[in-house]
């Protein structure tokens, strides 16, 4: 191999990144958690969303949007544990990643 | 290190192994981060294009076929990502420069500062695909193979890139041919 070649080499071996890099591999994990978390709170706003609008249009008297009339009790009671439930599947599933 | 182990560890993150999937990130970080970073027009957006590349393989992995290694199919992905990075100039808006700043570096002295930058200086004058081939079948030994696979190109194309851009390479050297 010629002196050039040598260097050429060198070149091309210089400010190479680490062989083990756990910051990298760490910055990867991190950000791919965020990005599972962003989806799962995203579908659990977009399936409440849907949920309330659904209870909007199939029985206008116990929407939300008519809080001024009385609502039967069981119907917040159920909207809060099963939101409650959601949140705690999307954070097990974000801690799952690490 | 062989295909066999890459595919084991394929197979069992595309089951959910964090932990096989760290392992993945480790061994082939190296090879797409310093391609990346040889044909990146900076250090940060290679870094930015490094860890979107992971984070696609992460979500394509049940599409791996395993027709090509590990390590190709990675750089393929990663190809793809810069190509498409240079037709977004937002991209710039969106890097970790927090985590660039942490990068660790290898050093070698045998080459000296000026011919470094002079090297540097040539290969971002070659043309992105001739830049590309010569990264990865220079820096990265890839065969030419590999790299037409990786690049999407016809074999013969990525050898006569190969040949053109190291001798332009080595011209700035002082060799002459």
């Amino acid at each position: 191999m010629s002196d050039t070649e040598t260097k050429l080499a060198a070149f091309f071996r210089a400010e190479r990144p680490k062989a083990s890099d756990a910051a990298f591999r760490l910055a990867v994990l991190e950000r791919r958690a965020r990005r599972q978390f962003y989806r799962y709170t995203g579908g659990v706003v977009a399936g409440g969303v849907f949920a309330a609008g659904c209870v909007a249009a199939l029985a206008p008297d116990l929407s939300a949007l008519t809080a001024s009339q009385p609502l039967p009790g069981a119907i917040p009671f159920v909207c809060v544990i099963v939101t409650g439930a959601c949140m705690a599947l999307a954070y097990a599933r974000s801690r799952q990643t690490f | 290190m062989t295909d066999d182990d890459d595919a084991a560890l394929v197979a069992a993150a595309r089951d959910g192994s964090v932990a096989d999937l760290s392992r993945l990130i480790d061994r082939h970080q190296q090879a797409v981060r310093a391609f990346l970073a040889r044909i990146a027009g900076s250090r940060d957006e290679a870094e930015d294009l490094a860890q979107e590349t992971f984070l696609t393989a992460c979500s394509q992995l049940s599409t791996y076929r395993g027709d090509a290694s590990v390590r190709t199919w990675l750089c393929a992905i990663a190809w793809r990502k810069a190509k498409s990075a240079r037709r977004s100039w937002f991209r710039a808006r969106t890097r970790d420069t927090n985590y660039v700043d942490r990068v660790e570096l290898e050093r070698p002295n045998e080459i000296s500062v000026e011919e470094g930058i002079a090297l540097k200086a040539a290969l971002s004058f070659l043309p992105l695909e001739q830049r590309a081939a010569v990264v990865l079948c220079l820096s990265e030994d890839f065969s030419h193979a590999d790299a037409a696979q990786a690049l999407n190109l016809p074999l013969g194309t990525v050898k006569s890139h190969v040949a053109r851009g190291r001798a332009k390479l080595l011209a700035v050297l002082g060799e002459t041919s």
